[in-house]
């Protein structure tokens, strides 16, 4: 088959897409407002802390519990053992 | 890493700015000049960047990582878009036997012919139009394109070759109209 465009021509051609663009006033900033916009709808920016908290609930809860049975048990001593049986029944 | 939000927005805006004309320009050219297109993949480009900023390892330049990005953006679009749009080969797109006529050498490469190109290409159906930009501006295998596209390598095969013609076909009839017109 004998071709429309040699294979150099179509590809100079295509190329030339790749040149230089210009770009419409004010898009820049337009697209960066809108970057930061949906980032705040859709993931808060959050502290290290804030996001642990937000993302494994469970551990924190878990955490939490081992700390206030701890204390207590520290507070109580021996009784702590009755006490929560006592509690859960 | 970042103390404050603020610090980090400041950071990433500095990015932003020292990267988005490459980024606007490498989407652009893949998007065949579609502007409306170009915009919303700049700015899902960014917005993936945004939320992953802070796993940035920092192996690579900002602008390597930004147009990976941009690359797995139009990726997807180039799926959508092709699924979305049917493909229907015409008659117009049938292989046929031309003279080799149209010479590179002779041909000015200016504004117009750029603008005549992109007219061409966003007139083509899109696996044909991502078919060639993948090709040519990526400079991407048959065997490659398939994976991105989804198809066998043969069918790949078939899809360039009646790019090429559909293509060179729009691109010349443009042509034609443009030296009639000087002619009047």
């Amino acid at each position: 088959m004998m071709k429309i465009m040699s294979e150099r021509a179509l590809e100079g051609l295509i190329k030339t897409i790749e040149s230089e663009v210009r770009i419409p006033e004010g898009i820049e900033e337009k697209i960066l407002v809108r970057v930061f916009a949906s980032e705040s709808e859709h993931d808060p920016y959050l502290m290290p802390f804030e996001r642990f908290v937000y993302e494994k609930p469970l551990r924190i809860a878990a955490c939490i519990s081992v700390a206030i049975s701890g204390m207590l048990w520290s507070v109580m001593g021996g009784s702590f053992a009755n006490w929560l049986i006592g509690f859960i029944r | 890493m970042w103390s404050k939000k603020d610090n980090k927005k400041t950071y990433f805006t500095e990015i932003y700015t020292q990267n988005f004309e490459y980024i606007y320009g490498y989407i652009f050219a893949r998007t065949a000049g579609n502007r409306e297109l170009t915009e919303e993949i700049v700015q899902e480009t960014f917005a993936a960047a945004w939320s992953a900023i802070d796993r940035f390892n920092g192996k690579s330049t900002y602008a390597t990582w930004l147009c990976s990005i941009a690359k797995n953006k139009l990726r997807e679009s180039y799926r959508k878009t092709i699924y979305r749009e049917k493909l229907e080969l015409s008659d117009r797109d049938k292989l046929e036997e031309y003279a080799d006529h149209f010479d590179l050498e002779k041909m000015v490469i200016d504004n117009e012919t750029r603008l005549y190109v992109l007219e061409v290409l966003e007139s083509m159906n899109p696996l044909y139009r991502y078919a060639l930009i993948m090709k040519y501006i990526d400079g991407m295998s048959v065997k490659e394109i398939s994976k991105v596209l989804g198809k066998t390598s043969k069918a790949i095969d078939g899809v360039l070759q009646r790019a090429k013609i559909t293509f060179a076909k729009g691109y010349l009839s443009l042509e034609m109209k443009r030296n009639d017109e000087n002619n009047e």
